[in-house]
């Protein structure tokens, strides 16, 4: 007795009971589904903020007042005050895997022009910003060295405030109103896309940080510096000397906690991958208990048919069938239902995180491994639930089963 | 070698456990059957004459004694080796036909075919053709079972029992669900096909009309054969 001939058998079993071994398959198919749909979005995501992460460059380092390590000991307003512009152009002077250095302040501020008005986050930086950044103009130019240091009142728009205050006309040369003080508009970035989630990198203004500093905030420290290193694999030295730099300038004794923190690009986006990652981890764990129900369900109906089929059972044993016979008989049927299960829920897993995509605006990535894995697993199931019952159907009693009404 | 006994039943015993009591269905059966006889078991329910069929049968073991089928000792075989036993020497025939319901003439009498270890798969149809047409069903291969009446379905189940080339043919009250005159039809292909082929044939009954048409009976009563006759 070959497999293939066990196929038909179990097949036009099934095909006796069509309705019922859909609705024991779509237990299959919505678990499969939901593993590929919940996995698809959560790969989507991840994909979403790598991506992100790599265009604003590799090479990334930032260095911030300390904010982490309290006991309740520190704490106190000064540590925050203590980054100061010097600090950058020391590390731009002293450390050589360093290429490029800005002092960095931010502020959110009511811009108008003309009759328009929206508000918006001030960013402001060194003519190396956008070196930094990797930031490119679509109009005009940015501001230079001697803009910043006379902290003159001149902004580079990003390109949702442009759409915003200017809808199509050109901003160059014109002068907007930053909380009532006059900018003049030098250039307009390149959009950047938005990259879902955290903010929109199109809805800010740039100024020299001086400016932000002085004119905006009305503090003589900056919030952090961004750092560039000469190439992405010696973000670690930059990182290592920046540190050593920085607890010389700031006076830490050894042993003592820094004042600053400095973490590069590849962390925090590997940290963001991360989180990402337990993110799929998690919606693809919740889908794959719903498969389990549906093995669970395969399991029931098995076991109902079992009951059903006693008397073909006996039937069957009586003319010959052997304990596997029948124990492949009956495994076959619940794989077959598992596996057709396990191909229509990819079908609708696939349909569901396209429409997601869609309608819902989510990136997703529905990958051929977890086709894949999902394909597997409910194959597995069908293997696992629909073992107990083909054993019991294979251990009856020839006598007893001939005789069952 | 083998002799022409196709049945040997030496001391055989079954003994069921039911609580704490001892049922002794059959005790000290010494049975013969030679190749191609029709022998009738007959007795009152109760008698043992249905443990005895599913020993002779192979569904059930003995609890002690021997039994040498076509000179292969079946009583010491484990439930695999039996079913293997069943499926290459012994057709069955119901009381109640046992078809396979929802189910074509001609799959059912494959149906051992299906679990048979050496005849290739392409012979399968000839043979449950061929079998079919020797208890006179040319033309309704393809009825399904609920499309025949209770004599053709019995029919189907000769034929089934009968496509493996057995060595002998047990009838469980073969006639029991079935009119007179269909029934005598029924017995009268057992005797065609026993003077045509030379198979053995046991028929288990409770019927004396069926009985007479046997060559031998042998009576059981409270799990002893305590009459032998032939005519």
């Amino acid at each position: 007795m070959n497999v293939l001939r066990i196929g038909k058998v179990s097949l036009r079993a099934l095909g006796r009971n069509k309705m019922r071994s859909f609705l024991t398959a779509l237990g299959i198919i919505i678990g499969v589904g939901a593993v590929i749909a919940m996995v698809s979005i959560g790969q989507g995501a991840k994909a979403a903020v790598e991506a992100r992460f790599n265009s604003m460059g590799t090479n990334l380092l930032f260095v911030r007042a300390g904010s982490h390590n309290y006991q309740g000991v520190r704490g106190g307003s000064g540590t925050f005050t203590d980054l100061k512009a010097e600090d950058a152009e020391a590390i731009q002077d002293r450390c050589d895997a360093v290429k490029y250095v800005s002092p960095s302040a931010q502020s959110r501020a009511q811009v108008v022009f003309g009759n328009k008005n929206w508000n918006t986050s001030i960013q402001g930086g060194s003519d190396k910003y956008p070196l930094i950044r990797n930031w490119e103009l679509t109009a005009g130019a940015f501001f230079d060295e001697g803009q910043v240091k006379s902290a003159a009142k001149v902004c580079v728009l990003g390109s949702e405030v442009k759409k915003n205050l200017f809808e199509l006309d050109d901003p160059i040369g014109q002068v907007i109103r930053v909380n009532k003080m006059p900018f003049r508009v030098l250039g307009v970035l390149k959009s950047m896309g938005e990259s879902g989630g955290f903010f929109n990198r199109d809805d800010m203004i740039v100024a020299p940080y001086t400016t932000v500093q002085k004119k905006l905030l009305g503090i003589d420290h900056i919030y952090s510096i961004d750092v560039s290193a000469v190439s992405a694999d010696k973000t670690s030295t930059a990182q290592t000397q920046i540190q050593e730099l920085m607890r010389v300038r700031h006076k830490i004794a050894p042993g003592a906690d820094d004042d600053f923190e400095v973490r590069n690009m590849s962390d925090i986006a590997e940290s963001a991958a991360q989180s990402t990652q337990i993110l799929t981890n998690l919606l693809g764990g919740i889908a794959l208990v719903s498969l389990l129900v549906g093995g669970i369900g395969i399991m029931n109906i098995m076991l109902v048919s079992v009951t059903e089929r006693i008397r073909e059972i006996g039937i069957r044993m009586s003319v010959g069938a052997r304990e596997k016979d029948i124990l492949l008989q009956f495994l076959t049927e619940a794989v077959t239902l598992s596996i057709i299960g396990g191909i229509l829920g990819i079908v609708l897993g696939v349909g569901a995180s396209k429409i997601l995509s869609k309608v819902g605006g989510w990136k997703t990535i529905v990958s051929t491994s977890s086709i894949f894995a999902a394909f597997l697993f409910s194959g597995s199931v069908g293997v696992i639930f629909g073992f107990y019952p083909a054993r019991k159907a294979s251990k009856l009693d020839p006598i007893e089963a001939l005789r069952y009404e | 070698m083998r002799d022409s006994t196709t049945i040997r039943l030496e001391n055989i015993s079954r003994i069921y456990q039911v609580g704490e009591t001892e049922v002794r269905a059959l005790e000290n059966i010494n049975l013969s059957i030679p190749e191609g006889e029709i022998l009738a078991i007959m007795g009152p329910s109760g008698s043992g004459k249905s443990t005895l069929m599913n020993i002779l049968g192979c569904l059930d073991k003995p609890s002690n004694g021997k039994y040498i089928l076509d000179g292969q000792e079946v009583s010491k075989l484990d439930r695999n080796k039996l079913a293997l036993v069943r499926n290459k020497k012994i057709g069955f025939v119901f009381q109640s036909f046992n078809l396979l319901s929802r189910t074509t003439a001609l799959e059912n009498t494959e149906l051992p075919l299906l679990y048979s270890l050496d005849i290739p798969h392409k012979n399968h149809r000839d043979m449950a053709m061929k079998s079919l047409a020797l208890v006179g069903l040319e033309g309704r291969e393809l009825h399904k079972t609920n499309q025949l009446s209770g004599g053709e379905q019995q029919r189907v189940a000769i034929a089934r029992a009968l496509v493996n080339a057995p060595s002998m043919l047990l009838a469980d009250e073969p006639t029991g669900n079935l009119d007179s005159k269909t029934g005598e039809e029924i017995i009268k292909i057992f005797h065609k096909l026993n003077q045509d082929k030379n198979i053995t044939i046991i028929l288990v009954t409770h019927d004396p009309s069926i009985g007479t048409l046997a060559r031998r009976r042998i009576y059981l009563r409270d799990g002893h054969i305590v009459k032998e006759e032939k005519s």
